[in-house]
């Protein structure tokens, strides 16, 4: 009898919106740090790790379900597993390259796909130019312009610098100027 | 050829980025993959944690 009283209890309202965000997201996290670890175990290491930041961070996210939250969720496991896979790269010497290879090969698959006139003009010149920056530059980007973050709660949230977060959009500024004048 | 933009410029063509970016990636429910049960437990702790601090 108890059992069913506390089934009754656990709706979806009674649900926090952290126990949501795990259901709705928990297997996308799996799947974007499995990309860069190739390693199951470390994947789920990492989708923990990003957990307790997203703890640390539920007042950023207001509806679980909209585009923002999955942008905001993907770039924090996308980083913690970055960092994992550096501190690995250390040990086992694996470059960079291949870090960058690992991460986009979906995305520019699904870019390749959908390479319809259409899809890659809605972009605009600049959006080109964007998808072309490494991953640190882009991420801080879409932390800024998307999630309108101040530089401050960037730096925590990716672990690295105010003045890193500074450089990154500068030079991020500085090569999608330097593409599109090659471009022209 | 110089080439200039401002920052709305740069932020209509970062959010358009990242909504292709996001649509690329599948489903939740499109992956099939069944964490493990040490993960399940660690998560259900964090669960539990996350209860609380709604309540203080």
């Amino acid at each position: 009898m108890l059992v069913f009283y506390l089934s009754v209890i656990d709706t979806e309202e009674d649900k926090t919106k952290f126990e949501l965000i795990y259901e709705q997201y928990g297997k996308l996290m799996f799947y974007i740090a499995n990309q860069i670890l190739k390693d199951k175990f470390l994947a789920e290491d990492a989708v923990h790790d990003s957990f307790i930041k997203i703890i640390k961070n539920l007042d950023k996210i207001q509806d679980v379900n909209c585009h923002k939250t999955k942008s905001f969720i993907a770039i924090i496991v996308k980083n913690h597993a970055i960092n994992m896979f550096n501190n690995r790269k250390r040990k086992y010497c694996i470059s960079f390259d291949e870090v960058q290879n690992m991460l986009f090969k979906d995305f520019e698959d699904f870019v390749l796909e959908n390479n319809t006139d259409d899809n890659v003009n809605s972009l605009g010149d600049i959006g080109k130019a964007i998808m072309q920056l490494p991953t640190i530059y882009k991420d801080v980007m879409i932390l800024k312009f998307v999630h309108e973050l101040a530089n401050p709660e960037i730096a925590t949230l990716l672990n690295i610098n105010e003045a890193t977060v500074r450089k990154r959009i500068e030079r991020a500024k500085q090569k999608i100027k330097a593409l599109l004048e090659k471009e022209n | 050829m110089p080439y200039s933009f401002d920052d709305d410029k740069l932020k209509e063509a970062v959010k358009k980025v990242d909504e292709y970016y996001i649509n690329s990636l599948p489903g939740n429910e499109d992956i099939e993959y069944q964490f493990s049960n040490k993960f399940q437990k660690r998560m259900k702790k964090l669960i539990k944690q996350s209860k609380k601090k709604k309540l203080l």
